[in-house]
Formats: structure tokens, C-alpha cells, sequence
């Protein structure tokens, strides 16, 4: 107890998730028998039920047959743990308005046991208090429909227990308190493995006062580390950290509104005042943003996330404002404040140290530069961040492969998908000097042509492209651009030389085309195409 | 009168008092052009169209629009060029590619590409960059779309002269490229046969249709990567094929023999 940091854990449990959840969504009536069945060993068998099915005497696991028979007016779904559990992160991301610091409980073994876990500490007196807190919070989820025991506790483990117990215990508890609060307390409320409870219980071990008073090696023993490990959590004996669902981010700023705001350009104003405040913090520590997230709660339990990111670190207000401005602009008919967003947050997801303001030049201008950077930010943003590109060199003698298009966004983009720069300088004077020889537009894919030559070798007389006849008047080459054979990506696909021909018809058209192949070396019937059309 | 028209000047540009001046004309690097064109060039803030003959003459347009890029460039001395089109206008004959433009002189560097979906976003691009001063020029390839009209052009005139930006709008080619804009000049492109041994080099057929109060004209052209502007194919050999004039041609196209 000496050594457990002072923190102050919500547990939320929702005995009744999976039928409520599906409740909500109008799959049935409430104030009937409702259960939810899946295929197991022995036919189909009930997998949750809610308050009423449970009153009418069904429960858990019971075949759907003979639940049928006791009560015939019940309503059944196919059961879908996937959806459940999809529906429980929004719900905990829906949580985060009273704290960022939230996770869904995924350390139950057994079914039915959904709930959420909330590390209140230090929130509570923006709520007026832990009480109030859990109150307001219970208020809501039962506004939505949903069945919830709460308690506050300085351990996760303590909490979950607290919760499952049901409305006697007294939901919150300090340090001091913990261990006589545990301990009338069943220990199947302990997250414990059901062979070690089974074991326990023929023991005539039922509570966790009991638990706690049995010598501990032999415990360890005879059921596990594991058990006493949940023990050690419940008490604080041993650290049990909650890795929130929203990952913790450094600069953060929120708001919470009285009234729920509907209309999209309120909205935008509170975007605005957050941007402001968000940026302050950001300059003061001389750091831009790459990557920022807006989340806004709905009255109701939904949720909507916007992202953006900019090509650079960005800590003006008015920027970061116009992008979300931009985005929101953009949603139109998509924008669903349902009853209004009454929580908002925006956070810098990823953020990098801004250069000293004479590094910030490039190259290629100077003080335009800044707002070039605000200009791809935005277009990124509003078209895709894949749609704003810039180009790089890559060493390849293969033409399509010698230009790399670079999304020009590095916030929230992979690694890999982002290289260093690299200027075309070495590769200008090295095609300066030989004349044109590459052409001005490159199509997609090499389209294939049917070709009339004088001799194999040699340079097309006549062809055939996208079905439209061409004579040559003149032609070039040809080029030989080798396969790259240490290229161990493409080890299945067949690799060939290709010769390039520069040719130029009548009208003063000009076509780069290659053969696929030598002649006699590589192959007998070596195949045409069109690569690029010169200017 | 003078502190009448003053007065207006001032009313007209109200944010910069000190800038009125519109900027020098851009040339071509070609005598015969430049003298013909109002201002002895192509205004650094405005709206240029280009335009191909025909279906098959788009990539000379492309070329054409790739050299003005580098006219601009190189009179501004510095700043990027945004280069947009719609992401279906690479089914066509490709996208600009990186070495090619490297050959015409344009550094690779300085381009930001961007590919938009619907025609309304490719004109939202072209205002947002249009006004952004600094730009060295903006690029953008509509195509036959119907959404680039008089209003359209109009707007994307007055975004670039607010910004001082010049903006090439390739317009696609034939008959339903022609309609009124409020573009400052007109261009039309077809391909021509290059002089010289070298294939590959750029060479074009420009018509100049429409610039405030000078006549059409036409001219042949190619492009001349060392010094980095246009210029007039020189004389061709006598018997390979016909010796074209190289100043003004009227009337109709020339086909070039042989």
C-alpha cells in the first residue's frame, strides 16, 4: 500500500451490453423478453439476455429451444461480439469528455462482464467532485438506455470488484478503506480464472477477506501465480496501469459547452478558440504541430473525429482554424450533430520541433515559403493528402521508376511513404546535355502496339496505337535500358532489355516506344508498346 | 485629372498603394512574337489560355504550357509552379513526367503536383494558388469541362492579378475549347515537325488568337533548352522538305511535306 501512486479509478459495469447496445439501436422492444443466441456445442444456446428475460426465469447458456418453451413471447437476435465490442470503444471514446485517460475493461475472462474504465484523478472537481462525477456520468448511460453499476476506488481491480457487487457496498472508497471494503466482497468479482474460484470454493473460501488471510506461498501454489497477482492489484499491492483507448498526446485543448451546439458555423468558433488556445502552448515551447485530431461528443453518444496534417510544423491559430474549417465545409449533407456536441477537444497527435526562423528557407523561395507550406497544407486536407504531391529522383535506369511522387503531407503518413529530399540537380545536367531523349508525359502503364519494322532490330516503320494508324517519317535509336536484375521484388516475373525508339510521324507527332525484348536472345516474339508522347 | 485618376488607381487597389504597378511583361524569346504581343510580352498577372488543334496535338499544348512555365520561372527568379489536372487526364496521353521537364529546363524541384477529382475542385486549386503570392506560376489543365465558363475565368483573372501570379489554363482541344473567357490571350498549339536531326525536340505550330487589340497571327516555333526560351527553327535544308518562312504565316495550315 506503501508504494501505489494516489490515483482515483472510475469501473463502470453494463451487466446487460450486448441486448442493450442492439436495444438502442431499435432491434426490439425493451419492455420484453429480448436474448441473444449463438451456434455452441448442443444447439443454439442463449449468449445475453436482458433485465426482463432474466425476471422470467432464463438465463445464460439455456438452449434457445427450451427457452422458446418457458417463454413464448421472446425476442431473439443472432448475437455479434464483433459489433459489441466496436460499440463499446465508441462508447468509451464517447467517455472521454469527462477524461481523456479511458479504456475499455478488457481484463474480464468471462462473458457478460462488458464495462469501461475511467482514471478520474484530478477530474473530479471539474464535475464538482467524484460523487457528482459518477452520478452525472450513470445519469447519461441511462439516458441512452443502458443498465450501470459504477465505483470509484484507488485500483482497477478494487473498482471492477466494487462494481459487480452490486448496490449494498458504498461505490467509493479511499486508500485507507480498501481492504474492509474488499472484504465481504465475493471473490468471483476478483477477475480470477473460474477453475481457481471453482477450487477456492470447495475450500469453503468464498470471500476476499478470507482470500487475504490464507497464507500466500501456498496459494501461489496450489492456484497460480495469477490469482494472487489479481489479489496484489485489488489491494494495491501491485501496479495495474490502464493503457487508455485515445493515446495520450502532450498538447491538448478542450471545451466543454452548456448547450449543445448544433449549427456547423458554431462549431467552427469553438474550433477556433480551441486552435488559439492549442497554438499558444505550442509556441511557447517552440514546437509545430504535423498532425492534430478534433473530437466532438454528441448528446446522444456519438462521436466525430476530423484529421489533418500539414507539411510542416504548424502552430498558427488561423491556419490550423482553416483546416478544420475547410474539412467541416466539406462534410455538407455528412455533418450530423444529431441533438448538438456538447464536448470538444483538440489535440496535436504528432508534433516536431519548429526551426529557428532563418532555417526555414528553402531553396526555392523565400518569403513566400511559409504560406506555400499553408497552401499544400490545405490542399492536402481538402483534397487528400495523397493528391498533393511533389516529385523526387530515385536511382533506376527504368523510366517509369526514376520519379518518385511524394505525397508533399508528412504528417500522419508511415514512415516509409515519406523520403528524404533530394534535388534533381545532378540529374538536369546529366540530361541537359544529351538533348531530349525523355519524354514530357509518361503514360500510366505501357499500352501495347502493333508494329511493322524493316528488319526485327530495327526501328518501327508503320504502328498501330489505340487503334489509330501511324507512319513513320523519322526515328531515333535505339536505347537499350537493361532489367535490373538485382532487384529481388520481382523474382518470378520474367525480365527484359528493352530498346527505346524515338519516332516522329508526318504531322510532327512524337512517340516514345520500346521493344520488350532482343530478338533470339530473350525471346522469339518480342512485344511493342508506348511509353510517352513527347511535347 | 491626373489627381482624378490617382484617386481611382487608389480606389481600385486599395491594399497596396505602394504596388500598383503592374509587373514587367514576361517574353518569349522570340522577336517576331513579343513584338506582336500587347506589352511586348505575356502579363505576369493574368490568365493565358492554351488550347490544342486537335486531339491528337494535346501534348504539344502540354509543351507549350511547360515552356511558358519556364519563361515565368526564370523572369521571377524564384518560387514553385503548382501544376494541377484532373486525375483522368493521365488516361490521355500520361502525366507529366519528371525527366522530361527536366529536359525542357524546368527543375523537377519547383513543381507541386496535384490531381483533383471533380472540376470543381480543380478550379477551387487554381483560385487558392492563383492568389498566393510568391508563386512563380500555376499550371492547370481543365479539359473540356463545362464549369470553367466566362464567370470561372473571370474570377481565376481577378485571383491572379490580386496575387500577381500568371496561371496557363490548358484548355483541351478542338471547337469546345474556343468559348469566351476573360482569359488576357488565347493561344492555340499543333504539333509540327521538328528541324533538325535530333528526334524529340519540341516543336509546335502557335497560333495567337485572341490578345487585347492586336490580330491573330501564327508562328513556327520550337524550344531551346539552353538558353531556356522559344525560338524559330532555322533554315531547312533545301530538298529534304519545303523551307518554310519563318515569320509570320497567314491563312491557312501548312502541312509539311515529306
Amino acid at each position: 500500500m506503501a508504494g501505489a501512486p494516489d490515483r482515483t479509478i472510475l469501473a463502470v459495469w453494463l451487466p446487460y451490453w450486448p441486448v442493450e447496445r442492439r436495444l438502442r439501436e431499435g432491434a426490439g422492444d425493451p419492455d420484453r423478453p429480448f436474448a441473444l443466441t449463438a451456434p455452441r456445442q448442443g444447439g443454439i444456446r442463449l449468449t445475453a439476455l436482458n433485465r426482463r428475460a432474466e425476471d422470467e426465469g432464463l438465463c445464460r447458456d439455456q438452449r434457445l429451444t427450451d427457452a422458446r418453451a418457458m417463454v413464448r413471447e421472446l425476442q431473439v437476435a443472432d448475437a455479434d461480439p464483433d459489433g459489441d465490442r466496436a460499440a463499446l470503444e465508441r462508447l468509451a471514446l464517447w467517455c472521454t469528455r469527462f477524461t481523456p485517460w479511458t479504456a475499455v475493461d478488457r481484463t474480464q475472462a468471462r462473458d457478460g462482464q462488458d464495462g469501461l474504465l475511467l482514471d478520474i484523478s484530478g477530474c473530479g472537481h471539474l464535475f464538482g467532485g467524484d460523487a457528482c462525477l459518477m452520478r452525472h456520468l450513470l445519469g447519461r448511460l441511462a439516458s441512452f438506455g443502458l443498465t450501470a453499476h459504477a465505483a470509484v476506488a484507488p485500483t482497477p481491480g478494487a473498482a471492477q470488484a466494487l462494481a459487480r457487487a452490486g448496490g449494498r457496498q458504498a461505490p467509493i472508497v479511499g486508500a485507507d478503506g480498501l481492504q474492509a471494503a474488499l472484504a465481504p466482497l465475493d471473490i468471483a468479482t476478483l477477475r480470477l480464472d473460474p477453475a481457481a474460484v471453482e477450487g477456492l470454493n470447495r475450500l469453503g473460501i468464498r470471500r476476499i477477506g478470507q482470500l487475504v488471510d490464507m497464507p500466500r506461498r501456498p496459494l501461489a501454489a496450489r492456484f497460480g501465480a495469477a490469482t494472487l497477482r489479481r489479489l496484489d492489484q485489488a489491494l494495491g499491492l501491485e501496479g495495474e496501469p490502464i493503457s487508455p483507448d485515445m493515446a495520450p498526446v502532450a498538447y491538448r485543448a478542450r471545451m466543454n459547452v452548456a448547450e449543445p451546439l448544433v449549427m456547423a458555423d458554431h462549431v467552427k468558433t469553438v474550433v477556433g478558440r480551441l486552435a488559439e488556445e492549442l497554438c499558444k502552448r505550442l509556441a511557447a515551447d517552440e514546437r509545430g504541430a504535423l498532425a492534430l485530431e478534433f473530437v466532438a461528443c454528441r448528446v446522444d453518444g456519438a462521436v466525430m473525429t476530423l484529421r489533418a496534417g500539414t507539411s510542416r510544423p504548424a502552430s498558427e491559430a488561423a491556419h490550423v482554424a482553416r483546416l478544420f474549417h475547410e474539412k467541416i465545409d466539406r462534410l455538407e449533407a455528412g455533418f450530423d450533430s444529431g441533438f448538438g456536441f456538447e464536448a470538444f477537444s483538440l489535440a496535436a497527435a504528432e508534433v516536431a520541433d519548429r526551426p529557428p526562423r532563418e532555417d526555414r528557407f528553402e531553396a526555392m523561395g523565400e518569403a513566400g515559403d511559409m504560406d506555400l507550406g499553408h497552401l499544400v497544407d490545405r490542399l492536402g486536407n481538402r483534397l487528400g493528402v495523397t493528391r498533393v504531391r511533389r516529385l523526387r529522383p530515385h536511382q533506376s535506369h527504368i523510366p517509369e521508376r526514376a520519379v518518385v511522387a511524394v505525397p508533399a503531407i508528412r504528417g500522419g503518413l508511415p514512415r516509409e511513404l515519406v523520403r528524404e529530399t533530394h534535388d534533381w540537380q545532378e540529374e538536369m545536367n546529366a540530361l541537359a546535355c544529351e538533348g531530349p531523349h525523355r519524354p514530357l508525359c509518361l503514360l500510366p502503364c505501357p499500352e501495347p502496339i502493333e508494329v511493322i519494322a524493316e528488319v526485327p532490330e530495327g526501328a518501327p516503320q508503320r504502328f498501330r496505337w489505340r487503334k489509330v494508324a501511324y507512319a513513320v517519317a523519322r526515328s531515333e535509336g535505339p536505347e537499350r535500358i537493361g532489367a535490373e536484375w538485382w532487384r529481388t521484388e520481382d523474382a518470378g516475373r520474367v525480365r527484359r532489355t528493352r530498346d527505346y525508339f524515338r519516332l516522329e510521324d508526318g504531322d510532327g507527332r512524337r512517340f516514345w516506344v520500346y521493344r520488350d525484348g532482343l530478338y533470339g536472345r530473350e525471346t522469339d516474339a518480342p512485344r511493342w508498346y508506348m511509353h510517352g508522347v513527347f511535347a | 485629372m491626373a489627381a482624378l485618376k490617382a484617386r481611382v488607381a487608389a480606389i481600385a487597389a486599395p491594399d497596396n498603394p505602394q504596388e500598383t504597378r503592374p509587373g514587367a511583361a514576361v517574353t518569349l524569346g522570340v522577336e517576331a512574337v513579343d513584338g506582336h504581343l500587347p506589352d511586348g510580352g505575356l502579363a505576369p498577372d493574368g490568365v493565358h489560355e492554351v488550347a490544342a488543334e486537335a486531339y491528337g496535338d494535346l501534348p504539344s499544348a502540354i509543351g507549350f504550357c511547360a515552356g511558358l512555365a519556364v519563361r515565368f520561372v526564370n523572369a521571377a527568379g524564384r518560387g514553385s509552379v503548382v501544376w494541377c489536372a484532373r486525375a483522368s487526364a493521365a488516361f490521355d496521353f500520361g502525366a507529366v513526367y519528371g525527366p522530361g521537364l527536366a529536359v525542357f529546363g524546368l527543375d523537377p524541384a519547383r513543381l507541386l503536383v496535384v490531381d483533383t477529382g471533380h472540376a470543381r475542385d480543380l478550379l477551387w486549386t487554381l483560385e487558392q494558388a492563383a492568389k498566393l503570392r510568391g508563386l512563380a506560376a500555376v499550371i492547370g489543365d481543365v479539359g473540356g469541362a463545362e464549369s470553367y465558363d466566362l464567370t470561372a475565368s473571370r474570377r481565376l483573372q481577378l485571383a491572379a492579378r490580386d496575387g500577381r501570379v500568371p496561371v496557363v489554363v490548358l484548355r483541351g482541344h478542338g471547337e469546345a475549347a474556343g468559348g469566351t473567357s476573360a482569359a488576357l490571350t488565347r493561344w492555340r498549339i499543333a504539333a509540327a515537325p521538328a528541324p533538325g536531326d535530333h528526334v524529340g525536340a519540341p516543336a509546335w505550330t502557335v497560333a495567337l488568337e485572341r490578345a487585347r487589340g492586336v490580330p491573330p497571327a501564327r508562328w513556327r516555333l520550337v524550344w531551346d533548352t539552353a538558353s531556356g526560351r522559344f525560338a524559330v527553327p532555322e533554315r531547312q535544308k533545301a530538298g529534304k522538305r519545303s523551307s518554310l518562312p519563318s515569320e509570320l504565316v497567314a491563312g491557312d495550315r501548312l502541312r509539311a511535306a515529306g
